[in-house]
């Protein structure tokens, strides 16, 4: 093309065309490794949290390694398939880590001072960890 | 001097309009960043074609490589640059000038003289 010849409408309008299709194709296939680690990460801890607020001793490491078992798989599922990413990742990411851990944080906070016993802390603690992932999973998928 | 509005076509980037690169840039304007072997599928080209004409993005800072590696598999990311990003938006409004213009536009008028610029 040069600036003499330029598209006719006709063949701008295929070109625009031809843009949408690619658009929806490209994003179509972004950020769903994304997504299935939130929900894995967010499943893993929650449950994972959940088992350690009602167990001790060495069930309570059984459950934490498996637990950190799935976090493991979650994230190199995310490394090894995450091909594509959608638009406004990478500010969204940070918040949904950040997020997860604070949730983790306080969740595991709780359950270190149950001693096997504290049922309704870990149900909360695992509540707030499964509503922050599950909220980020949502918001990715729809974006 | 001529008061002439100037036409759409002028403000088409040649860079963007060579239908590899045109591709290349739909795709990406639609993510954050997409890996080499996802977007070669997408546009359904051959690596080289692929890899030629992202280093011509490259070069025209249009578009940004990171290389990287997912255990011992090297993994190239590609995506558009802030100037890419406005580059092809100024490009699509040019098109859409274009397709929605009435005949005769965009048909291989001459430019005005004096005006060559196509980016």
């Amino acid at each position: 093309m040069s600036a003499e010849s330029g598209p006719t409408p006709d063949e701008a309008r295929l070109l625009l065309d031809r843009v949408g299709q690619l658009g929806v194709a490209a994003s179509a296939g972004a950020g769903w490794a994304h997504i299935a680690t939130l929900l894995t990460l967010g499943s893993a801890t929650s449950i994972g949290t959940l088992a350690m607020s009602m167990t001790t001793g060495s069930r309570y490491i059984i459950a934490m390694v498996a637990m950190m078992v799935w976090v493991i798989v979650s994230i190199s599922f995310m490394m090894f398939f995450g091909r594509a990413t959608r638009l406004g990742f990478k500010k969204r990411w940070p918040r949904y880590m950040l997020a997860w851990a604070i949730a983790y944080v306080v969740a595991i906070f709780i359950v270190s001072f149950s001693d096997g016993e504290n049922l309704i802390g870990g149900v909360i603690g695992a509540a707030l960890i499964a509503s922050v992932t599950i909220s980020g999973a949502v918001i990715e998928a729809r974006s | 001097m001529t008061t002439e509005a100037q036409h759409p076509r002028y403000r088409l980037s040649e860079t963007l309009h060579q239908p590899v690169r045109f591709s290349i840039a739909a795709a990406l304007a639609a993510t954050e960043s997409m890996d080499f072997g996802t977007l070669r599928d997408r546009i359904q080209v051959s690596d080289s074609t692929l890899s030629k004409q992202i280093t011509i993005l490259e070069q025209a800072e249009l578009v940004e490589v990171k290389k990287g590696f997912v255990g011992k598999r090297p993994r190239t990311w590609l995506s558009l640059t802030q100037s890419g990003r406005d580059a092809w938006a100024a490009h699509l409004a040019a098109l859409r000038e274009i397709a929605g213009s009435a005949g005769g536009i965009g048909t291989g008028t001459p430019a005005p003289d004096g005006d060559q610029s196509a980016e």
